[in-house]
Formats: C-alpha cells, sequence, structure tokens
C-alpha cells in the first residue's frame, strides 16, 4: 500500500514539475516606476504620462538627428505595435517616442518622426518637453545621455547653432498597467516576439476585452 | 614607319591612362541604399504656420551604407564622401560600450587588399546632413566616394524603406 502512495506521489509530483517546467512563466520583475512628469506631445499640448495608467506602455527615447541607431529603435518598437494591433489588443497599449534633445526636437519636428516612420498617431504619441523634465525621466529609467560634440568630446551644454550627437542606451521600456517598469528589452536588437508576447500579456491581464 | 611609332605611343598612352582608371585598382561599390527623409506638402505648410524653427528643416537627415569590394594587390582607404543632396556629408561608426551606443567620426576607412567592408546598420554608415531634397522610397541620388588609391568613384544610392527589422533578436 505504502509503495503505491510512493508511486503516485511521484508521478503527480513529477507531472506538476513537468508542467511547470513547459508552462509557468516567471512574473517579469519590477524594475521601476514611470515619474507622473508633463510633457508636450506632437502636436504641442500637454501629456501627463499619469494619462497612460491603465494602459500597457512601449516606451522608447530616440533623438531625430539620430541616423543609424534610433532609426532601428523606432522600426523594432512598429513592428512590436503590429504585433499588438494583430493580437486586437490596441485599445489596451499605448506607445510612446520620447525626445531625449529637446533643443531641437521640436513637436513640429516629432509630427515629421512620425509621418516618416508611419506612426499610427491613434496610439503612439511623441513627447518632448523642458530639459529638465526630459533628465528626470531618463533618470527614473536608468537610460544614459550624454551630449558630445562633432568630435565625440563631452559638452557641458547643447547649443542649437553647432553639430552634436548624443551618446545614449540602446533600450526602450515596457510598462504595465500601474505604471511599473516590467522590462527594458535592447532597443534596436530586441526581439519583437518576445517583446510582443510580454505587451500582450500584461495587457491581457486586465481582464476580458 | 613614323605613323607606326605614333600609333603605338598613342596606344600606350590610353593603355596608361586606362591603367588609372579607378576600376583598375581593384575597387568596387555595391548594394548602396540610404534610409528615406522627407517633408510632406502638408507638413510643410503646417509647420510654416505653426512653427518657425521647421523651417530650416535641418532634421533632415539620413544614412548610407554599401559594400565596398578591393579585388586589387594593395590596401585602399576610403577618405571621403560627398553627394549633391547633402549639405554635409561625415563617415561615422556606431560603437557599442555595454548598452551605450556612441557615433564616432571616423577619418577613413581602411579596405584591405582581397577585402570586403560592408557598412551596414548598427555599424559603419555614411551621415547625410542638411538635406537639400527629400528622400523618398524608389528616390536615387548619385554619391561620389573618395579612394587614397584608386580616386573618385561615383555611384548611385537607393532610397530605401526600412521600416522592415526581423523580429528577432539582433538588426
Amino acid at each position: 500500500m505504502a509503495g503505491a502512495v510512493a508511486a503516485l506521489l511521484v508521478l503527480v509530483l513529477g507531472g506538476a514539475g513537468v508542467y511547470l517546467a513547459r508552462f509557468w512563466e516567471p512574473e517579469p520583475p519590477v524594475l521601476g516606476t514611470l515619474p507622473p512628469l508633463t510633457m508636450v506631445d506632437q502636436e504641442g499640448r500637454e501629456f501627463p504620462l499619469e494619462r497612460t495608467r491603465g494602459k500597457v506602455v512601449v516606451l522608447g527615447l530616440v533623438y531625430i538627428h539620430c541616423p543609424d541607431i534610433c532609426p532601428l529603435i523606432t522600426a523594432k518598437m512598429r513592428a512590436v505595435q503590429g504585433e499588438v494591433a494583430s493580437a486586437g489588443l490596441d485599445n489596451r497599449v499605448v506607445f510612446l517616442t520620447v525626445t531625449v534633445d529637446p533643443q531641437r526636437d521640436t513637436p513640429a519636428v516629432l509630427r515629421h518622426y512620425a509621418t516618416l516612420h508611419r506612426l499610427d498617431l491613434r496610439i503612439w504619441s511623441l513627447l518632448t518637453g523642458p530639459p529638465d523634465t526630459i533628465t528626470a525621466l531618463t533618470r527614473a529609467l536608468g537610460f544614459y545621455v550624454e551630449f558630445v560634440d562633432a568630435q565625440g568630446r563631452p559638452l557641458e551644454e547643447v547649443r542649437g547653432d553647432t553639430a552634436y550627437y548624443v551618446v545614449h542606451s540602446d533600450r526602450f521600456y515596457v510598462v504595465d498597467r500601474e505604471g511599473r517598469v516590467r522590462a527594458a528589452p535592447p532597443g534596436s536588437q530586441s526581439n519583437v516576439k518576445e517583446v510582443a508576447g510580454l505587451v500582450k500579456k500584461l495587457a491581457r491581464q486586465g481582464g476580458a476585452l | 614607319m613614323k605613323r607606326v611609332f605614333w600609333a603605338l605611343g598613342a596606344a600606350l598612352l590610353v593603355l596608361g591612362v586606362v591603367s588609372c582608371r579607378p576600376a583598375a585598382a581593384g575597387i568596387t561599390v555595391s548594394d548602396a541604399w540610404a534610409r528615406p527623409s522627407w517633408v510632406g506638402e502638408e507638413e510643410h505648410e503646417h509647420d510654416h504656420k505653426h512653427d518657425d524653427k521647421a523651417h530650416s528643416h535641418t532634421h533632415l537627415i539620413s544614412a548610407a551604407y554599401l559594400v565596398i569590394r578591393n579585388r586589387g594587390q594593395q590596401a585602399d582607404r576610403l577618405l571621403e564622401a560627398s553627394t549633391p543632396v547633402a549639405g554635409k556629408v561625415e563617415i561615422h561608426e556606431t560603437r557599442r560600450e555595454g548598452d551605450k551606443v556612441r557615433m564616432v567620426p571616423v577619418a577613413g576607412v581602411e579596405v584591405p587588399a582581397g577585402g570586403t567592408v560592408r557598412m551596414a546598420p548598427g555599424g559603419l554608415h555614411i551621415h547625410l546632413l542638411d538635406l537639400k531634397r527629400n528622400l523618398r522610397p524608389g528616390d536615387s541620388f548619385t554619391m561620389t566616394l573618395r579612394f587614397e588609391r584608386a580616386g573618385a568613384i561615383t555611384i548611385t544610392v537607393s532610397v530605401r524603406e526600412t521600416d522592415k527589422v526581423p523580429v528577432g533578436a539582433g538588426y
């Protein structure tokens, strides 16, 4: 009798182990919180980040004069957006592209960027704001930003009439419905399927549509 | 007899000139493409109405990518590039330091004998600044590359839609 119970226990525990190994996914850790900052969108309107509460946020930081990596970051985010749209979850997710170069990237320039990259402005906002606000956001997210001159030397102050570039992190962020940062995929090198999978999972956590 | 000497001399001169042409140095350039960048008419008018800073459109920038092959016996070096469509052209390389990316100006690009240099997203690229005209997908423009040994080579660069990225990791 004892042998039969032991065998049953082994079967049950083994089955549970196999199930967990195959189907259980750990919850992504909380990496930080989206700060309650008020930014300015591509139409020049105020955009409080708290407005996104209740929706999953995919947030990228770029600068428009960036010719190489930033277009790739935006293209990866757009591919994630395509996956989200295909899953019928558009109304549960917002996409934000925030410039780290507010001196040059006015709302008009952001509108141009949206047109160029064919971003769907119904669910995608492009944001700028005072330099202090941008800095508060990048610090909260742990996103590195350093302004350098055309030779790559660090700049104390940026001026619109001289050439400068931005050394920056290559990441974007996935924020859950409560404003908690849940993932920081490697920007231009992100795996779209993986990121979209997480975004869809977080979007569905709000219950039935 | 004199005529024969003249003809022989002329033939040698032609051969000499031909042998100095870039193609003989073994450099070929292929797969040249650039990212699109444009301002639409409607947007242009909107910008003028709402934002004076938008007049210059200095945010019209692009990056060009290409492949250089050196089939010659000696190394060569790409020194600079120019194109009528951009006010300024620079050769840059994107370098990674952990998760940081840094765009570094490059003084020249070595093309080893028998070697290939691929300028591709996330690495070497030709940065086009202050674009003089819109670059729409399907457009093309000329670019002149100046090499240390091969001299000037003018190529055609196609403007390509670039929002198709691998769904997996990487570019």
